[in-house]
């Protein structure tokens, strides 16, 4: 019992630091190969990016101008009959661009691109091809691993910072649309309450997002060894590490702004 | 004697499988040695060794007369350069082309783009030499089981190795294309003095040649021995049967 309660303690450090040494290593490896393969990990850094960030931006669009808009809504119904209206705008854009965004980003993220990641490396584990790679004189960590941390990194942030602007879209086509929220806030009025200081917190806050996600994803990739099972099985891992890294990360960011 | 390419002195290593262990061989510059051994032998955890692909936990690797482990980073990824090998399956990236896999490792060392390499005429004497003249731009994933080794073998011979390893080199292979590749691996052997190390599980390599046998068993290497051993009744039976 008391052993079983010392793994259950031991293992998030354990795993912590097995993710950790995932951009260590990769970078390490970067430094030792020099220019070898510098061409072709930027092509495969810039496809991660295309894939992770450009591709679903419509769809991310989508989310947050509907998430803003429902949100601004809500609050407008809530917040005016109180007397509270004036503080609507203070409040509603930092808190969808800088804390709901992010996280939603955060969290499809792991759900999108993390288990794609993952079950990618694993695959690349089982069908031998890792092997052939070392074989051809190409590097793994360099190869395959740090350019899908960087380009979750870059995609991350651009991601996060991008869906938080429409957040910020959706809420101005409430206030304009809404007769409810047009009363408690304007266009003008949301826009002055986003500081820039917000916007790049939003962007840090993705990007540490997407390089957590692409740390866990590419160590349990990695781990995958023979069977297929195995797959589903460093997905599903790496999924729920994902997801608790995002929520610890992004509540640490927040205490650490107010309490400042 | 030949320079060894290849010496490898109470070797024993670390994978997931059975690990060999005591390895004793050496492999003289330009020669074709054929490792035999029965399934299980330990022949693929050999190639595997050679590759760099597993651990080695004692004993001493030579390559091209220098000892692994010893040397920098870049200097044993240089010689690692030097290294081709065909594995009896698996392999080609699959969200590739047939071309880029061929031209993806040169094009990795070299720090050039896939595309500045598709004109090379040595790619184009590669591809004819194995019977996929025109199956460049081909996904592998539409390869058949033959296809997908004679790439196996282009890929591996594009990048021009000093010492190649073919595991069980007929594998997948009809009888023709064996032949032609067997006669390219020969013609390559003349022309750049390229050692060749296969594996086979049989004992009869034909249409390959090797210069010498040496054979593994129960994952070690056996002193002086040029045949398998006998099988085990239930093999034999099992060949035998209609």
């Amino acid at each position: 019992m008391l052993a079983a309660l010392g793994r259950f303690a031991v293992r998030p450090l354990g795993d912590t630091f097995a993710a950790l040494a995932v951009p260590y290593l990769a970078f390490k490896a970067r430094l030792l190969e020099g220019s070898r393969g510098l061409r072709l990990c930027a092509s495969v850094a810039l496809r991660q990016v295309y894939f992770t960030a450009v591709e679903p931006l419509p769809v991310f669009a989508f989310m947050a101008v509907l998430i803003a808009a429902v949100l601004l809504l809500i609050a407008s119904a809530l917040m005016e009959p109180q007397g509270l209206a004036p503080l609507l705008p203070a409040l509603m854009a930092p808190a969808i661009v800088r804390e709901v965004i992010p996280l939603l980003v955060g969290l499809v993220f792991v759900a999108r691109t993390g288990t794609a990641v993952t079950t990618e490396i694993g695959t690349l584990r089982i069908t031998h091809e890792l092997d052939a790679l070392e074989v051809a004189g190409i590097n793994v960590d360099a190869f395959v691993v740090l350019p899908r941390v960087l380009g979750l990194t870059v995609a991350g942030g651009s991601l996060t910072l991008l869906t938080g602007l429409f957040g910020l879209v959706g809420g101005a086509a409430m206030a304009s649309l809404s007769p409810l929220a047009a009363r408690v806030v304007t266009v003008p009025s949301l826009v002055d309450a986003l500081r820039l200081d917000a916007l790049a917190m939003t962007a840090v806050k993705g990007a540490t997002f997407g390089f957590l996600v692409a740390c866990v994803a590419c160590r349990h990739g990695l781990a995958v060894r023979k069977s297929s099972r195995e797959i589903a099985v460093a997905g599903a891992r790496a999924t729920l590490q994902a997801t608790v890294a995002c929520f610890v990360i992004d509540a640490l960011y927040t205490l650490s702004s107010f309490a400042t | 004697m030949r320079p060894a390419v290849l010496e490898l002195r109470g070797v024993s290593t670390r994978t997931d499988e059975r690990p060999l262990s005591g390895i004793e061989l050496v492999v003289g510059d330009g020669d074709a040695v054929v490792v035999l051994g029965l399934p299980g032998a330990g022949k693929t955890s050999l190639v595997r060794l050679i590759a760099g692909l597993d651990e080695v936990v004692s004993g001493r690797v030579h390559l091209f007369g220098h000892a692994l482990g010893t040397l920098s980073f870049a200097m044993e990824r240089a010689l690692r350069d030097r290294v081709g090998v065909v594995f009896a399956r698996g392999g080609l990236w699959a969200n590739r082309s047939v071309l880029e896999n061929l031209v993806l490792p040169v094009a990795y060392r070299d720090n050039r783009s896939l595309t500045s390499l598709a004109g090379d005429p040595w790619l184009h004497e590669l591809l004819e030499a194995v019977g996929l003249g025109a199956i460049g731009e081909r996904a592998t994933a539409s390869l058949d089981d033959s296809e997908t080794r004679r790439v196996l073998y282009a890929r591996a011979l594009y990048t021009k190795p000093d010492l190649l390893l073919v595991d069980e080199p007929q594998a997948s292979l009809s009888r023709a294309h064996a032949r032609a590749i067997a006669a390219f691996l020969e013609l390559e052997r003349k022309r750049r003095g390229m050692t060749i190390l296969y594996t086979d599980a049989d004992g009869r390599l034909d249409p390959f040649e090797a210069d010498r046998p040496v054979v593994l068993h129960d994952r070690r290497i056996v002193p002086g021995a040029v045949r398998l051993p006998e099988r085990a009744a239930h093999e034999t039976l099992s060949e035998g049967a209609p």
